[in-house]
Protein backbone atom coordinates (compact mmCIF):
# COMPACT_ATOMS: atom_id res chain seq x y z
CA UNK A 1 0.00 0.00 0.00
CA UNK A 2 1.46 3.54 -0.65
CA UNK A 3 2.31 5.47 2.13
CA UNK A 4 0.15 8.37 3.09
CA UNK A 5 1.58 11.53 1.89
CA UNK A 6 2.75 13.23 4.97
CA UNK A 7 5.02 9.64 5.34
CA UNK A 8 5.57 9.99 1.37
CA UNK A 9 7.13 13.38 2.15
CA UNK A 10 9.02 12.38 5.19
CA UNK A 11 10.57 9.77 3.52
CA UNK A 12 11.51 11.90 0.83
CA UNK A 13 13.28 14.09 2.80
CA UNK A 14 14.90 11.47 5.01
CA UNK A 15 16.14 9.72 1.77
CA UNK A 16 17.58 13.35 0.35
CA UNK A 17 18.87 14.19 4.49
CA UNK A 18 20.80 10.82 3.84
CA UNK A 19 22.07 11.82 0.43
CA UNK A 20 23.56 14.99 1.37
CA UNK A 21 25.46 12.80 3.75
CA UNK A 22 26.99 10.03 1.68
CA UNK A 23 27.54 12.85 -1.03
CA UNK A 24 29.97 14.45 1.91
CA UNK A 25 27.69 17.49 1.31
CA UNK A 26 27.30 17.96 5.29
CA UNK A 27 28.17 16.74 8.29
CA UNK A 28 25.70 15.31 10.54
CA UNK A 29 26.49 18.66 12.16
CA UNK A 30 26.07 21.03 8.72
CA UNK A 31 22.74 19.36 8.36
CA UNK A 32 21.42 20.83 11.75
CA UNK A 33 23.00 24.41 10.67
CA UNK A 34 21.24 23.88 7.58
CA UNK A 35 17.89 23.17 9.15
CA UNK A 36 18.09 25.38 11.72
CA UNK A 37 18.68 28.11 9.21
CA UNK A 38 16.15 26.91 7.00
CA UNK A 39 13.33 27.03 9.63
CA UNK A 40 14.47 30.73 10.59
CA UNK A 41 14.17 31.83 7.23
CA UNK A 42 11.39 29.49 6.45
CA UNK A 43 13.31 28.22 3.42
CA UNK A 44 13.28 24.15 2.75
CA UNK A 45 15.81 22.14 3.76
CA UNK A 46 17.44 22.16 -0.16
CA UNK A 47 17.00 25.92 -0.26
CA UNK A 48 18.66 26.46 2.62
CA UNK A 49 22.18 24.59 2.14
CA UNK A 50 22.23 26.19 -1.45
CA UNK A 51 21.67 29.88 0.47
CA UNK A 52 24.84 28.76 3.04
CA UNK A 53 26.55 27.87 -0.12
CA UNK A 54 27.04 24.27 0.78
CA UNK A 55 25.65 23.00 -2.56
CA UNK A 56 24.82 24.80 -6.20
CA UNK A 57 21.43 25.02 -6.50
CA UNK A 58 21.25 22.17 -9.38
CA UNK A 59 22.83 19.40 -7.64
CA UNK A 60 20.89 20.18 -4.44
CA UNK A 61 17.15 19.84 -6.98
CA UNK A 62 18.90 16.51 -8.53
CA UNK A 63 19.71 14.85 -5.19
CA UNK A 64 15.65 15.69 -3.89
CA UNK A 65 14.40 14.72 -7.39
CA UNK A 66 16.74 10.81 -6.86
CA UNK A 67 15.51 11.11 -3.39
CA UNK A 68 11.46 10.82 -4.63
CA UNK A 69 12.47 8.69 -7.69
CA UNK A 70 11.32 11.26 -10.18
CA UNK A 71 13.58 11.73 -13.08
CA UNK A 72 15.33 15.78 -12.72
CA UNK A 73 14.06 16.18 -16.56
CA UNK A 74 11.08 16.43 -15.42
CA UNK A 75 11.68 19.44 -12.67
CA UNK A 76 14.77 20.96 -14.93
CA UNK A 77 13.70 20.76 -18.53
CA UNK A 78 10.11 19.15 -18.99
CA UNK A 79 7.39 21.36 -19.32
CA UNK A 80 4.36 20.34 -17.24
CA UNK A 81 2.36 19.30 -20.00
CA UNK A 82 5.02 16.99 -20.62
CA UNK A 83 5.07 15.72 -17.48
CA UNK A 84 1.54 15.20 -16.96
CA UNK A 85 1.83 13.20 -20.10
CA UNK A 86 3.48 10.17 -18.19
CA UNK A 87 1.01 10.94 -15.36
CA UNK A 88 -2.61 11.07 -17.78
CA UNK A 89 -3.71 9.09 -20.72
CA UNK A 90 -2.78 11.17 -23.98
CA UNK A 91 -6.68 11.50 -24.61
CA UNK A 92 -6.91 13.55 -21.71
CA UNK A 93 -4.43 16.07 -22.50
CA UNK A 94 -5.54 17.30 -25.90
CA UNK A 95 -4.06 20.17 -27.11
CA UNK A 96 -3.51 22.94 -24.78
CA UNK A 97 -2.06 22.77 -21.34
CA UNK A 98 -4.32 21.34 -18.93
CA UNK A 99 -3.21 19.07 -16.12
CA UNK A 100 -6.22 17.13 -14.87
CA UNK A 101 -3.82 15.40 -12.04
CA UNK A 102 -2.60 17.85 -9.18
CA UNK A 103 -3.03 19.00 -5.34
CA UNK A 104 -5.71 21.28 -5.47
CA UNK A 105 -7.05 24.46 -7.86
CA UNK A 106 -4.79 26.71 -7.00
CA UNK A 107 -1.71 24.43 -8.27
CA UNK A 108 -4.02 23.20 -11.16
CA UNK A 109 -3.83 26.81 -12.74
CA UNK A 110 -0.10 27.07 -11.45
CA UNK A 111 0.54 24.35 -13.46
CA UNK A 112 -0.81 24.68 -16.21
CA UNK A 113 0.31 28.40 -16.91
CA UNK A 114 4.39 28.21 -15.73
CA UNK A 115 6.78 25.81 -16.94
CA UNK A 116 8.07 23.56 -14.91
CA UNK A 117 11.58 24.42 -13.95
CA UNK A 118 12.69 24.59 -10.36
CA UNK A 119 11.40 28.20 -9.87
CA UNK A 120 7.57 26.36 -10.92
CA UNK A 121 8.60 23.77 -8.44
CA UNK A 122 9.22 26.36 -5.52
CA UNK A 123 6.07 28.50 -6.31
CA UNK A 124 3.59 25.26 -6.75
CA UNK A 125 5.24 24.68 -3.30
CA UNK A 126 4.52 28.43 -2.13
CA UNK A 127 1.00 28.44 -3.67
CA UNK A 128 -0.44 25.36 -2.22
CA UNK A 129 1.98 25.65 1.22
CA UNK A 130 3.16 22.63 1.10
CA UNK A 131 7.19 21.54 0.99
CA UNK A 132 8.90 20.86 -2.39
CA UNK A 133 9.91 17.64 -0.87
CA UNK A 134 5.94 17.02 -0.31
CA UNK A 135 5.24 18.19 -4.05
CA UNK A 136 8.11 15.63 -5.25
CA UNK A 137 6.36 13.14 -3.08
CA UNK A 138 2.95 13.70 -4.57
CA UNK A 139 4.54 13.62 -8.52
CA UNK A 140 6.28 10.46 -7.42
CA UNK A 141 3.51 8.94 -6.10
CA UNK A 142 1.13 9.76 -8.72
CA UNK A 143 3.45 7.95 -11.59
CA UNK A 144 3.89 4.96 -9.13
CA UNK A 145 0.36 4.65 -9.28
CA UNK A 146 0.09 5.47 -12.92
CA UNK A 147 2.34 2.96 -13.84
CA UNK A 148 0.72 0.17 -11.83
CA UNK A 149 -2.88 0.99 -13.20
CA UNK A 150 -3.07 1.61 -16.75
CA UNK A 151 -5.21 4.79 -17.78
CA UNK A 152 -5.68 3.50 -21.12
CA UNK A 153 -7.69 0.02 -20.87
CA UNK A 154 -7.83 -1.81 -24.36
CA UNK A 155 -11.15 -0.58 -25.99
CA UNK A 156 -11.96 -3.98 -27.26
CA UNK A 157 -10.50 -6.33 -24.45
CA UNK A 158 -11.60 -4.05 -21.25
CA UNK A 159 -12.54 -6.79 -19.02
CA UNK A 160 -15.82 -6.71 -17.84
CA UNK A 161 -16.28 -5.43 -13.72
CA UNK A 162 -16.54 -8.28 -11.68
CA UNK A 163 -19.51 -8.21 -9.22
CA UNK A 164 -16.97 -7.27 -6.13
CA UNK A 165 -15.57 -4.51 -7.95
CA UNK A 166 -18.62 -3.08 -8.58
CA UNK A 167 -19.60 -3.62 -4.94
CA UNK A 168 -16.82 -2.10 -3.26
CA UNK A 169 -15.67 0.50 -6.12
CA UNK A 170 -19.47 1.83 -7.20
CA UNK A 171 -22.52 1.53 -5.29
CA UNK A 172 -21.69 4.43 -3.20
CA UNK A 173 -21.16 6.57 -6.32
CA UNK A 174 -24.05 8.46 -7.79
CA UNK A 175 -23.71 9.69 -11.64
CA UNK A 176 -25.72 12.18 -13.15
CA UNK A 177 -26.64 11.99 -16.55
CA UNK A 178 -27.75 15.50 -18.71
CA UNK A 179 -28.83 14.56 -22.06
CA UNK A 180 -31.90 15.99 -24.06
CA UNK A 181 -31.41 12.45 -26.11
CA UNK A 182 -33.12 10.25 -24.11
CA UNK A 183 -31.78 6.82 -25.90
CA UNK A 184 -27.94 8.53 -24.63
CA UNK A 185 -29.57 8.74 -21.06
CA UNK A 186 -31.09 4.96 -21.26
CA UNK A 187 -27.59 3.36 -22.86
CA UNK A 188 -25.83 5.56 -20.16
CA UNK A 189 -27.68 4.55 -17.59
CA UNK A 190 -27.85 0.56 -18.27
CA UNK A 191 -24.11 0.78 -18.34
CA UNK A 192 -23.37 2.37 -15.48
CA UNK A 193 -25.61 0.54 -13.37
CA UNK A 194 -24.74 -2.59 -14.32
CA UNK A 195 -21.82 -1.35 -12.85
CA UNK A 196 -22.96 -0.72 -10.06
CA UNK A 197 -23.43 3.41 -9.92
CA UNK A 198 -26.29 5.40 -8.50
CA UNK A 199 -27.80 7.02 -11.27
CA UNK A 200 -30.00 9.92 -11.41
CA UNK A 201 -31.04 12.03 -14.87
CA UNK A 202 -31.29 15.08 -15.97
CA UNK A 203 -33.12 16.55 -19.61
CA UNK A 204 -31.26 19.97 -19.73
CA UNK A 205 -28.35 22.05 -18.11
CA UNK A 206 -31.09 23.84 -15.81
CA UNK A 207 -32.48 20.37 -14.72
CA UNK A 208 -28.88 19.52 -14.03
CA UNK A 209 -28.24 22.61 -11.73
CA UNK A 210 -31.44 21.99 -9.66
CA UNK A 211 -30.68 18.11 -8.73
CA UNK A 212 -26.80 19.31 -8.24
CA UNK A 213 -27.99 21.93 -5.40
CA UNK A 214 -29.86 19.34 -3.69
CA UNK A 215 -28.23 16.23 -3.94
CA UNK A 216 -24.97 14.39 -3.62
CA UNK A 217 -23.51 13.75 -7.15
CA UNK A 218 -19.98 11.80 -7.66
CA UNK A 219 -19.86 12.80 -11.37
CA UNK A 220 -21.42 14.32 -13.73
CA UNK A 221 -22.04 12.72 -17.38
CA UNK A 222 -22.52 16.00 -20.01
CA UNK A 223 -24.08 17.01 -23.26
CA UNK A 224 -23.52 19.78 -24.35
CA UNK A 225 -26.45 21.19 -27.29
CA UNK A 226 -29.36 20.87 -25.10
CA UNK A 227 -32.78 23.31 -24.19
CA UNK A 228 -33.26 25.95 -21.59
CA UNK A 229 -29.04 25.61 -20.37
CA UNK A 230 -26.85 24.07 -22.47
CA UNK A 231 -23.80 21.95 -21.30
CA UNK A 232 -21.57 25.17 -21.61
CA UNK A 233 -23.57 26.93 -19.17
CA UNK A 234 -24.16 23.70 -17.00
CA UNK A 235 -20.30 23.08 -16.50
CA UNK A 236 -19.33 26.96 -15.67
CA UNK A 237 -22.92 27.01 -12.98
CA UNK A 238 -21.34 23.39 -11.39
CA UNK A 239 -17.89 24.68 -11.24
CA UNK A 240 -19.49 27.68 -9.21
CA UNK A 241 -21.23 26.32 -6.90
CA UNK A 242 -18.89 25.04 -3.84
CA UNK A 243 -20.00 21.73 -3.65
CA UNK A 244 -19.25 20.74 -7.57
CA UNK A 245 -15.59 22.64 -7.74
CA UNK A 246 -14.03 19.09 -8.22
CA UNK A 247 -16.55 16.63 -8.67
CA UNK A 248 -15.57 15.23 -12.16
CA UNK A 249 -17.78 16.47 -15.34
CA UNK A 250 -16.88 13.89 -18.42
CA UNK A 251 -18.60 15.38 -21.43
CA UNK A 252 -20.14 12.92 -23.84
CA UNK A 253 -21.73 14.38 -27.27
CA UNK A 254 -21.79 14.88 -30.92
CA UNK A 255 -20.12 18.73 -31.35
CA UNK A 256 -16.93 17.47 -32.61
CA UNK A 257 -13.77 19.63 -32.88
CA UNK A 258 -10.84 20.43 -31.01
CA UNK A 259 -12.62 23.97 -30.29
CA UNK A 260 -15.21 22.41 -28.80
CA UNK A 261 -13.14 20.30 -26.78
CA UNK A 262 -10.80 22.93 -25.45
CA UNK A 263 -13.52 25.10 -24.53
CA UNK A 264 -15.26 22.47 -22.30
CA UNK A 265 -12.22 21.35 -20.69
CA UNK A 266 -11.32 25.30 -20.07
CA UNK A 267 -14.70 25.60 -18.49
CA UNK A 268 -13.64 23.14 -16.32
CA UNK A 269 -14.91 19.66 -17.76
CA UNK A 270 -12.23 16.75 -16.94
CA UNK A 271 -12.68 14.29 -20.15
CA UNK A 272 -14.64 14.68 -23.48
CA UNK A 273 -15.89 12.11 -25.37
CA UNK A 274 -17.67 12.48 -29.12
CA UNK A 275 -20.76 9.82 -29.28
CA UNK A 276 -21.55 7.56 -30.26
CA UNK A 277 -19.22 6.43 -28.01
CA UNK A 278 -18.28 2.80 -27.45
CA UNK A 279 -19.41 1.59 -23.88
CA UNK A 280 -15.97 0.41 -22.61
CA UNK A 281 -14.63 3.84 -23.47
CA UNK A 282 -16.78 5.49 -21.61
CA UNK A 283 -17.13 3.28 -18.63
CA UNK A 284 -13.51 3.38 -18.57
CA UNK A 285 -13.01 6.85 -18.72
CA UNK A 286 -15.53 7.31 -15.91
CA UNK A 287 -13.61 4.83 -13.79
CA UNK A 288 -10.60 7.00 -14.70
CA UNK A 289 -11.98 10.03 -13.66
CA UNK A 290 -13.07 8.63 -10.31
CA UNK A 291 -8.97 7.12 -9.99
CA UNK A 292 -7.54 10.49 -10.98
CA UNK A 293 -9.61 12.20 -8.51
CA UNK A 294 -9.13 9.47 -5.32
CA UNK A 295 -5.16 9.98 -6.32
CA UNK A 296 -5.74 14.07 -6.47
CA UNK A 297 -7.34 14.20 -3.11
CA UNK A 298 -4.64 11.79 -1.74
CA UNK A 299 -1.92 13.47 -2.31
CA UNK A 300 -3.58 17.13 -1.28
CA UNK A 301 -4.85 15.78 1.82
CA UNK B 1 -18.62 22.08 -35.64
CA UNK B 2 -21.15 18.67 -35.52
CA UNK B 3 -20.41 15.40 -36.65
CA UNK B 4 -21.00 14.46 -39.87
CA UNK B 5 -21.87 10.93 -40.69
CA UNK B 6 -19.96 8.99 -42.77
CA UNK B 7 -22.34 7.07 -45.60
CA UNK B 8 -25.30 9.63 -45.93
CA UNK B 9 -26.97 6.96 -48.45
CA UNK B 10 -26.69 3.96 -46.07
CA UNK B 11 -30.20 2.57 -45.81
CA UNK B 12 -32.11 1.84 -42.73
CA UNK B 13 -34.23 -0.33 -44.85
CA UNK B 14 -30.60 -2.46 -45.28
CA UNK B 15 -30.31 -2.35 -41.68
CA UNK B 16 -27.97 -5.20 -39.94
CA UNK B 17 -26.75 -5.50 -36.35
CA UNK B 18 -23.47 -6.13 -37.34
CA UNK B 19 -21.75 -2.71 -36.80
CA UNK B 20 -24.10 -1.94 -33.42
CA UNK B 21 -22.99 -5.01 -32.47
CA UNK B 22 -19.39 -4.68 -33.09
CA UNK B 23 -19.41 -1.50 -31.37
CA UNK B 24 -21.69 -2.75 -28.13
CA UNK B 25 -18.75 -5.77 -27.82
CA UNK B 26 -20.74 -8.01 -28.90
CA UNK B 27 -23.45 -7.65 -25.99
CA UNK B 28 -25.95 -8.85 -27.69
CA UNK B 29 -28.58 -8.12 -24.36
CA UNK B 30 -27.54 -4.62 -24.55
CA UNK B 31 -28.26 -3.66 -28.06
CA UNK B 32 -32.24 -5.27 -27.43
CA UNK B 33 -32.06 -2.87 -24.50
CA UNK B 34 -30.82 0.12 -26.52
CA UNK B 35 -33.26 -0.42 -29.41
CA UNK B 36 -35.73 -0.81 -26.69
CA UNK B 37 -35.09 2.74 -25.40
CA UNK B 38 -34.77 4.01 -29.00
CA UNK B 39 -38.12 3.10 -30.26
CA UNK B 40 -39.54 4.29 -26.57
CA UNK B 41 -37.66 7.65 -26.89
CA UNK B 42 -37.68 8.84 -30.86
CA UNK B 43 -41.52 9.06 -31.47
CA UNK B 44 -41.24 12.18 -28.59
CA UNK B 45 -37.69 13.30 -30.09
CA UNK B 46 -39.56 13.30 -33.78
CA UNK B 47 -42.35 15.39 -32.03
CA UNK B 48 -39.74 18.01 -30.73
CA UNK B 49 -38.69 18.44 -34.31
CA UNK B 50 -41.79 18.46 -35.64
CA UNK B 51 -43.14 21.50 -33.59
CA UNK B 52 -39.60 22.85 -34.19
CA UNK B 53 -40.33 22.99 -37.49
CA UNK B 54 -43.49 24.02 -37.75
CA UNK B 55 -42.80 27.57 -35.54
CA UNK B 56 -40.37 28.04 -37.82
CA UNK B 57 -38.09 27.90 -34.58
CA UNK B 58 -33.98 27.66 -36.08
CA UNK B 59 -32.65 27.35 -32.95
CA UNK B 60 -34.63 24.53 -31.79
CA UNK B 61 -34.64 22.48 -35.03
CA UNK B 62 -31.00 22.94 -34.20
CA UNK B 63 -31.29 21.00 -31.34
CA UNK B 64 -33.99 18.81 -31.84
CA UNK B 65 -32.22 17.41 -35.02
CA UNK B 66 -28.90 17.50 -33.00
CA UNK B 67 -30.36 15.21 -30.08
CA UNK B 68 -32.23 12.93 -32.70
CA UNK B 69 -29.30 12.51 -34.44
CA UNK B 70 -26.63 11.40 -31.39
CA UNK B 71 -29.66 9.04 -30.41
CA UNK B 72 -30.20 7.28 -33.84
CA UNK B 73 -26.39 7.32 -34.74
CA UNK B 74 -26.14 4.65 -32.00
CA UNK B 75 -27.74 2.43 -34.67
CA UNK B 76 -26.78 4.03 -38.08
CA UNK B 77 -24.19 5.76 -39.18
CA UNK B 78 -26.13 7.12 -42.48
CA UNK B 79 -29.42 7.25 -43.85
CA UNK B 80 -31.59 8.90 -40.93
CA UNK B 81 -28.34 10.23 -38.99
CA UNK B 82 -27.14 11.94 -42.18
CA UNK B 83 -30.97 13.14 -42.46
CA UNK B 84 -31.23 14.69 -39.10
CA UNK B 85 -27.45 16.40 -39.60
CA UNK B 86 -28.43 18.19 -42.44
CA UNK B 87 -32.09 19.30 -40.60
CA UNK B 88 -29.60 20.64 -37.85
CA UNK B 89 -27.36 21.88 -40.08
CA UNK B 90 -30.28 24.31 -41.63
CA UNK B 91 -31.50 25.30 -38.15
CA UNK B 92 -27.69 26.09 -37.33
CA UNK B 93 -27.75 28.38 -40.93
CA UNK B 94 -31.57 29.38 -40.19
CA UNK B 95 -32.19 27.96 -43.71
CA UNK B 96 -35.35 26.08 -42.92
CA UNK B 97 -37.11 26.19 -46.71
CA UNK B 98 -36.01 23.07 -47.20
CA UNK B 99 -37.10 21.54 -43.84
CA UNK B 100 -40.51 19.76 -44.23
CA UNK B 101 -39.37 17.53 -47.38
CA UNK B 102 -36.35 16.25 -45.43
CA UNK B 103 -38.71 15.73 -42.43
CA UNK B 104 -40.81 13.73 -44.31
CA UNK B 105 -37.56 11.59 -45.38
CA UNK B 106 -36.45 11.50 -41.73
CA UNK B 107 -39.63 9.79 -40.61
CA UNK B 108 -39.90 7.09 -43.81
CA UNK B 109 -35.99 6.11 -42.62
CA UNK B 110 -36.81 5.96 -38.52
CA UNK B 111 -40.20 3.96 -39.68
CA UNK B 112 -37.39 1.78 -41.61
CA UNK B 113 -35.53 1.75 -39.48
CA UNK B 114 -37.55 0.69 -36.59
CA UNK B 115 -38.99 -2.27 -38.08
CA UNK B 116 -35.71 -3.56 -38.83
CA UNK B 117 -34.97 -2.94 -35.01
CA UNK B 118 -38.04 -4.60 -33.57
CA UNK B 119 -37.47 -7.79 -35.84
CA UNK B 120 -33.77 -8.15 -34.02
CA UNK B 121 -35.32 -6.99 -30.79
CA UNK B 122 -38.22 -10.04 -31.39
CA UNK B 123 -34.90 -12.45 -31.70
CA UNK B 124 -33.83 -11.69 -28.52
CA UNK B 125 -30.89 -11.09 -26.40
CA UNK B 126 -29.71 -14.95 -27.69
CA UNK B 127 -30.23 -13.85 -31.39
CA UNK B 128 -32.72 -16.81 -32.52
Amino acid sequence: MAPAPRDAAAQVLEAFREALVREHIVTGAGLERALQHGRAAGLDLQDAIVSLGLIDEETAYRLLADAAHIPFADLKTVRPTALARHLVPPSLLHRHEVLPLSVDDKAVRYVTSKPCDLEADRALSMSTGRSTAAMLACRSELRAALADDSLEPSQSAAPRTNETERDAASTRHTVLIVDDDGTTRGLVRLLLERDGYRVLEAVNGRNAVDIAATEKLDLVVMDLLMPELDGYGAIVALRSHVRHTTTPIVVVTSEEGPAVEAQVLELGADDYILKPFEPTVLTSRIKAAFRRQRLAVSCGS
Amino acid sequence: MAKVPHTPHESPARWTPTRMLARLDGDRELAVQLAEIFIDEYPDMLQRLRDAVAADSADDVRRAAHALKGSISNFIDGGPTATAYELEAMGRTGQLEGTPPLLERLDRELIALTACLREFQSKGAGGG
